[in-house]
């Protein structure tokens, strides 16, 4: 792969980002050019964390500063292993774990996992529900229920319960304890490890992608109980589809922001301002992890808490 | 931990997944028998995770015996009356056979396929 990323992103991808990152951006770009380090999950439901550990040496396995359960490897395929087969690990993208680390699911809670498919945030909620309360893996599209199957069933996830709704029209009673919404996105945070998640960027698709991530917000909200926990998040840097929806569910629900940090990465916050609109300063609460200083893939995460009547 | 039979299939799942009724249910919880309508039969999800702890009907395979099991063939030198086993490699149930009178005839899921390293 070619990468120079003057010659390789879109310029007006690479006009928006100079906007918006400044002197950092020359940076961000080079590091969106160099491959993700390849890492897993390990599934305590399969196991103690300790004995999967020593079982899985052969991985050459690193742990991630910020999650216990996370490990770089240098194994070229750890999704070729019978290991994996096994359900002993779910490879995921190290930044792609953070979103369950901040909605911080409990044993025997409801969970609601609006946009489930292909199932590792599914999976990772079960694993620290330990297995007690329930978690439904909502996902609208057939094919891709499938795949969240199989993962469900690979990893042992006998807490999950698959329904196959628009996310977008579900509505109260309210019953969940905590809901994780991780709608479609633009994907620009997958660039190192699949470029072709740029193929189809446009300045317009950012904006075709907020009605779906508004539309599931919103319902990830109303079925959301008093006092419970949603967390927002979205594999893109594109302050449209982040800052963006949530300044606008701020306005129209009972919600309101908590602060998103996590111990051992460097996250930046919530940005104030984008192509003329002014964010609530709330919106600064959330996170944004960007590849050029955590060497992950890119993501936005914000947690939100639903206030009584 | 709760037991839901669904036509010819047992699935297991927590107390509360037994109990919710979200809109647009598909399934609940992980297959744990299959075939129920012919005597039934541990499903592939459940002989990865309980398998380990069978200590009847389970045959241990070689490397060689691997091999052939994960691509789908008949391993010749195992044979029975036509009992399903729990099939052990490493010490690792990874899945399920039927011991013909041909040999152990594989029954898991095409994902099986994809593994490469073992």
């Amino acid at each position: 792969m070619n990468s120079n990323w003057r010659e390789v992103l879109p310029r007006p991808f690479i006009k928006k980002y100079r906007k918006l990152l400044g002197d950092e951006s020359e940076e961000f770009f080079s590091s969106l050019m160099r491959p993700l380090r390849r890492s897993i999950r390990i599934n305590t439901l399969k196991g103690d964390l300790g004995e999967l550990v020593e079982k899985l040496s052969h991985l050459s396995l690193t742990p991630l500063p910020f999650y216990r359960y996370g490990f770089y490897t240098d194994f070229p395929s750890p999704g070729a292993t019978l290991e994996h087969y096994l359900g002993l690990y779910y490879v995921q993208e190290a930044s792609a774990m953070l979103p369950v680390l901040v909605l911080d699911p409990q044993p025997g809670e409801r969970v609601l996992d609006i946009a489930a498919a292909p199932g590792g945030k599914t999976t990772q909620i079960c694993q620290h529900m330990e297995g007690v309360g329930v978690v439904v893996a909502n996902e609208v599209d057939q094919g891709r229920q499938v795949t969240l199957r199989g993962n469900i069933q690979r990893m042992g996830c006998h807490m999950a319960v698959i329904t196959g709704m628009d996310g977008r029209f579900l509505r109260p009673p309210p019953t969940y304890d905590r809901v994780l919404v991780d709608p479609p996105c633009s994907s620009e945070g997958t660039i190192r490890r699949n470029f072709s998640a740029l193929k189809g960027w446009s300045s317009e698709l950012s904006n075709r992608m907020v009605h779906i991530q508004r539309g599931l917000l919103r319902s990830g909200i109303e079925v959301l109980k008093e006092g419970g926990v949603l967390v927002y998040s979205t594999c893109t840097f594109a302050p449209e589809e982040n800052e963006g929806v949530v300044s606008w569910a701020l306005e129209r629900f009972n919600v309101e922001l908590e602060e998103v940090r996590i111990k051992g990465i460097e996250a930046d916050e919530g940005i104030g301002e984008w192509g003329g609109v002014e964010y609530p300063e709330e919106v600064r609460r959330c996170a944004r992890i960007y590849p050029h200083r955590t060497d992950t893939g890119g993501f936005f995460i914000a947690r939100m808490r639903k206030r009584g009547e | 931990m709760a037991v839901i039979r669904s036509g010819k299939v047992l699935n297991i799942t927590s107390t509360d997944g037994a109990r919710i009724q979200p809109p647009g249910l598909k399934e609940r919880g992980i297959s744990f028998i299959k075939d129920l309508n012919k005597g039934g039969r541990l499903s592939s999800a459940a002989i990865r995770l309980f398998g380990n702890l069978a200590t009847r009907n389970v045959v241990e395979l070689d490397r060689k015996q691997m091999e052939v099991y994960l691509g789908g063939g008949v391993i010749e030198d195992l044979r029975g009356g036509g009992d399903y086993v729990i099939v052990k490699y490493k010490g690792w149930a990874v899945g399920g056979g039927i011991l013909s009178k041909r040999g152990l005839i594989p029954m898991v899921p095409k994902a099986v396929k994809s593994v490469k390293h073992y």
